[in-house]
């Protein structure tokens, strides 16, 4: 059943209202968490600044609401896909106001790119029925120039086996609202053509149901299965992808053409284990899609205590996924346009890595501190272009620095 | 999918017999902050957003991160 948007409006409205009017407020009860960071791609790419704020609130039922509110300004470049060339290209800028233009030999990137975000959630814990059984239930809003998201979300938990076994299950929805600058594209036709309708949609259901166990005094086991569907607008109404003749050279340049459903489904498991006063955090996640993407995540965290309430934990990530069915570094313009297409380069097949620690600090007043430092690294398999392109990359990869600041009082 | 639901379930089922034996005042290392699942909810949160932004699958630890346009 599709939801009209203003009944989807209400809905989360209704969501934030009620659970702030649920809470009998007394900020004696809140605890808070609040941090800056700072995200920034090499060459000029994506630099992020944002705030985060979270408080949560337990009452003598322990029941528990928590709100977040969050606030990123976005500004930098990101790769348009038009394939590199030997030759200057000049352009039409996504919002179709203007030329752009892209040097030789250089990754042609839409420098265009400027936002701000707002999000704002709220959710509400309580028990139910009996002390081991709760409910959870919230909303969320984000709101950029171009991209409104609304959403909802429930779970219920159960604990058993003497409080070692906890069941949960859960199900959210958004709906998503795309306004692209100068209105959407028309998959698939060329640049320069007349723009579709001013506003698109995008509907997505997760379900999520998993199980904690505690296997001794010192681990802890946590193990989801989850599936999400997304349906309606699944494009990136900025990306472009190229169709390049045997002579290397760019014959036309087309809007790209995402399928309008895509069905995931993901493993998760994670490990807690103690070791003596340091704590060992490691994660799997398997992920299969029928946008023909895999992908395999493993992420190691070992908090070490250093005793005077303050503690280091290194963290190291790897991420590899394979790439979209539809996925093209370009097209060749002497082939049929096939049916979807796009040059994105996170639908690619790619190597991540990250490696990162974070410092915590106990503070006056029972404030604990951190600073998180991470370097992000993405090493894209070498697609390979026509002979006259040689020496150029349509995804050469990108590396980022992550630095944040945060504090819990 | 039907195949894989049952592994899964059979696989939690598994998990919730391997142990009943930790008893309440067993519990002193379980109960630090860090042995807590989302102990540290906001790094998770930010490092989640990243990497839906700059990768194609995301969620597994709960739902898929989400809502943005990002690039």
């Amino acid at each position: 059943m599709q939801l009209k948007n203003s009944n989807k409006i209400a809905l989360a409205a209704a969501g934030l209202l009620g659970a702030v009017n649920t809470a009998q407020v007394s900020a004696a009860d809140w605890d808070h968490e609040a941090s800056v960071l700072y995200y920034g791609e090499s060459d000029g790419r994506v630099q992020d600044g944002s705030i985060k704020y979270k408080g949560k609130r337990t009452n003598d039922d322990d029941n528990v609401l928590t709100l977040n509110l969050g606030i990123d300004t976005l500004t930098g470049s990101s790769p348009s896909g038009i394939a590199p060339s030997g030759d200057v290209q000049v352009v039409a800028t996504p919002s179709g106001g203007s030329t752009t233009t892209y040097q030789a030999n250089k990754l042609t990137l839409d420098d265009t790119f400027l936002d701000t975000r707002v999000d704002l959630g709220a959710s509400w814990d309580q028990s139910i029925l009996d002390e081991n059984t709760r409910l959870n239930v919230g909303a969320s809003l984000s709101k950029e120039y171009d991209y409104l998201h609304l959403g909802v979300s429930g779970g219920v938990s159960r604990e058993l086996n003497n409080n070692n076994t906890t069941l949960s299950l859960g199900l959210a929805y958004s709906a998503d609202t795309i306004e692209a600058v100068g209105n959407t594209p028309v998959p698939l036709a060329d640049i320069s053509a007349a723009k579709g309708s001013s506003d698109e949609s995008k509907d997505t259901l997760d379900f999520v149901v998993g199980v904690t166990q505690v296997l001794s005094k010192n681990s802890i086991l946590q193990l989801n299965y989850g599936l999400t569907q997304a349906d309606g607008y699944l494009n990136d109404p900025y990306k472009r992808i190229s169709r390049v003749d045997s002579s290397g050279k760019i014959v036309q340049n087309l809007n790209e053409s995402r399928p309008g459903d895509r069905l995931g489904h993901n493993i998760y498991g994670a490990l807690k284990h103690n070791f003596s006063d340091n704590v060992l955090s490691t994660s799997a996640r398997l992920h299969t899609d029928d946008f023909g993407i895999d992908s395999v995540t493993l992420d190691t965290k070992y908090n070490i205590n250093l005793g005077n309430r303050r503690s280091i934990e290194p963290h190291i990530r790897y991420y590899h996924q394979t790439a979209a069915d539809f996925y093209a570094p370009q097209l060749d313009a002497t082939a049929p346009i096939p049916e979807f297409a796009s040059a994105d380069y996170r639908l690619a097949e790619f190597d991540a890595y990250t490696l990162g620690a974070t410092y915590r600090f106990g503070g006056r007043k029972g404030r604990e501190w951190r600073v998180t430092g991470e370097l992000y690294s993405q090493n894209p398999k070498r697609e390979k272009l026509t002979a006259s392109q040689a020496g150029l990359d349509a995804n050469p990869g990108f590396d980022a620095l992550l630095l944040s600041i945060g504090v819990k009082f | 999918m039907i195949r894989l639901i049952t592994c899964i379930l059979m696989t939690l089922s598994l998990g919730a017999c391997s142990s009943a034996s930790v008893k309440p005042w067993e519990r002193g290392n379980l109960a630090k902050s860090s042995m807590t699942f989302g102990y540290d909810s906001m790094i998770d949160s930010t490092d989640d957003h990243i990497y839906f932004s700059k990768e194609a699958t995301s969620g597994g630890r709960s739902f898929g991160a989400g809502g943005c346009g990002c690039n």
